[in-house]
């Protein structure tokens, strides 16, 4: 029988692919030959209860459900710590090392990356070696309290105490560590998102600096951090994300997101001439618009407002390029914060959703400059500049 | 079925299934519907992860068989007398704890 079969075959082989994606190797062939054997054996079901075969693959596929939910799951088994506590404490010894040093001594360190040898979901998560870290930052001892995956700090020269969150479960009722922290079992090598950290550490009230883009310098207070080496690089992108948090709170929506982080292959590209952007050659730009989530956070909720983002570094001709989420086709540049939170008051109305973002109605977005300070607060340096862009850009999608 | 409580007690599920002798995934998922009445839904997103983690704590065990009527060969899982044991104390376990929330009142009578 030929009735659709190449397009389902193909869609069971996608099926596979996204179910098993983020685990490597033999774990990864048994899975998709253990998903494969229950297909198959579904579709046999379904066939002999009188479905066409090309019914019987759908069917079972939407059965099956969302592959991520499998692939997520078993991040969580093969790739986060069954030894959270270890672990925990591991990252914890990390952050302590690098709080002693910064409240007195200067320093250099080289920290390395994360080259996985597993592709991950995709998300806002970048990964330092632990041990690296330690390696060169464990100089100075810190007394630590609280919860080993809740760690609370406590340094000389800062009256408030720090607390690292992991983002486990607090009560430890499940043996998982978060995408915060993990481990790869492999190597047996821990890895702690750059993130997380770096917002410990601007929780605690610390200056927090970033500096170029491939194995970036993480400046905290004088420390200065090179995170990424040769072999295992580091890419600021994640960290640079972080500057947009004032302009998430002046909108008044609940995140950022970066179509990047969606794990899905599909943008609209927005590509800005330098007339218009006059951007500097060693500048980090990012182009940001207001748009619906493109999942709600649990399922059967409505989807919620974020602010969609792209960061981008000129080209050598001065463009710019911002991979925007597909849905933003249409931008009309704009230099006010206020026409972004008009934007976000117009999707509070069912009515509007369909023409959004197309030439019909575009959505406006902002060109910013990003600073490299990711401390917000009116006695710093801005997080970002307005650049001042007028004009409508069509994306390609 | 509420999907927390669904979770909560995911080990206790597999474990129980298992010990009526060794099935694979698809098997697994029927058998707790038709022993529930369709009151267990077990998800390939929640299913296989919990098994793959009970494997790796050698509560179960597991390896390829030629499946029932042809085609790709299926994972089998039976219990391990390690399996016995966490099913024994997961019992006991929830026994204790059902107790206790029973006696906490009886609002709906």
């Amino acid at each position: 029988m030929s009735n659709g079969k190449p397009g389902h075959s193909g869609d069971i082989a996608r099926y596979l692919q996204r179910s098993t994606r983020g685990l490597w190797g033999r774990q990864r062939r048994e899975l998709r030959q253990e998903l494969r054997g229950h297909l198959e054996a579904r579709c046999q079901e379904l066939r002999l209860a009188g479905l066409t075969p090309a019914e019987a693959i759908r069917h079972t596929l939407r059965e099956l459900g969302q592959p991520e939910q499998v692939s997520l799951g078993m991040a969580q088994v093969y790739l986060l710590p069954q030894m959270a506590r270890v672990t925990a404490i591991g990252a914890l010894m990390i952050c302590t090392a690098f709080l002693a040093i910064t409240t007195g001594s200067r320093g250099f360190a080289q920290v390395q990356g994360y080259q996985p040898l597993f592709a991950l979901p995709a998300g806002p998560y970048t990964y330092l070696d632990t041990q690296s870290l330690q390696g060169e930052l464990l100089k100075a001892g810190v007394a630590v309290s609280g919860h080993p995956q809740r760690p609370v700090l406590t340094f000389t020269g800062q009256p408030n105490p720090v607390v690292v969150k992991i983002g486990a479960d607090e009560d430890n009722q499940t043996p998982f560590v978060t995408r915060a922290l993990l481990r790869d079992y492999a190597t047996g090598k821990t890895y702690l998102d750059a993130n997380t950290l770096a917002q410990s550490l601007l929780k605690a009230g610390l200056d927090v600096r970033v500096q170029g883009w491939q194995n970036p310098e993480l400046q905290v207070g004088t420390l200065k951090v090179k995170l990424g080496t040769a072999a295992q690089p580091v890419d600021a992108y994640n960290l640079y994300s972080l500057a947009l948090s004032p302009l998430v709170q002046q909108v008044g929506l609940p995140s950022a997101y970066s179509a990047k982080w969606g794990g899905v292959d599909l943008y609209s590209t927005h590509t800005l001439p330098p007339t218009l952007t006059q951007a500097q050659p060693d500048g980090v730009y990012a182009l940001v618009s207001v748009m619906r989530a493109v999942r709600p956070e649990v399922s059967g909720q409505p989807r919620p407002l974020v602010l969609a983002f792209d960061l981008a570094r000129p080209a050598a001709d001065g463009r710019l390029t911002f991979a925007l989420p597909y849905d933003l086709a249409a931008l009309r540049l704009s230099s006010t914060v206020a026409d972004l939170q008009q934007d976000a008051r117009r999707l509070t109305d069912p009515a509007q959703w369909r023409d959004y973002a197309s030439t019909n109605a575009p959505a406006h977005a902002l060109l910013l400059r990003l600073s490299g300070s990711l401390t917000t607060g009116a006695a710093n340096t801005p997080t970002f500049n307005l650049v001042p862009a007028s004009g409508l850009s069509i994306g390609e999608q | 079925m509420e999907p927390n409580l669904l979770k909560g007690h995911l080990d206790l599920i597999l474990l129980a299934i298992l010990e009526g002798g060794p099935m694979y995934g698809l098997e697994i998922s029927k058998q707790a519907q038709v022993d529930t009445d369709g009151y267990f839904d077990l998800r390939v997103g929640s299913l296989y992860p919990a098994l793959h983690r009970l494997e790796l704590a050698g509560a179960i065990d597991g390896e390829f068989r030629p499946a029932p009527r042809g085609g790709a060969p299926v994972k089998t899982y039976w219990l391990t007398d390690d399996g016995r044991t966490l099913l024994a104390r997961k019992r006991q376990e929830f026994r204790t704890f059902s107790t206790h929330l029973q006696a906490l009142g009886r609002p709906y009578e």
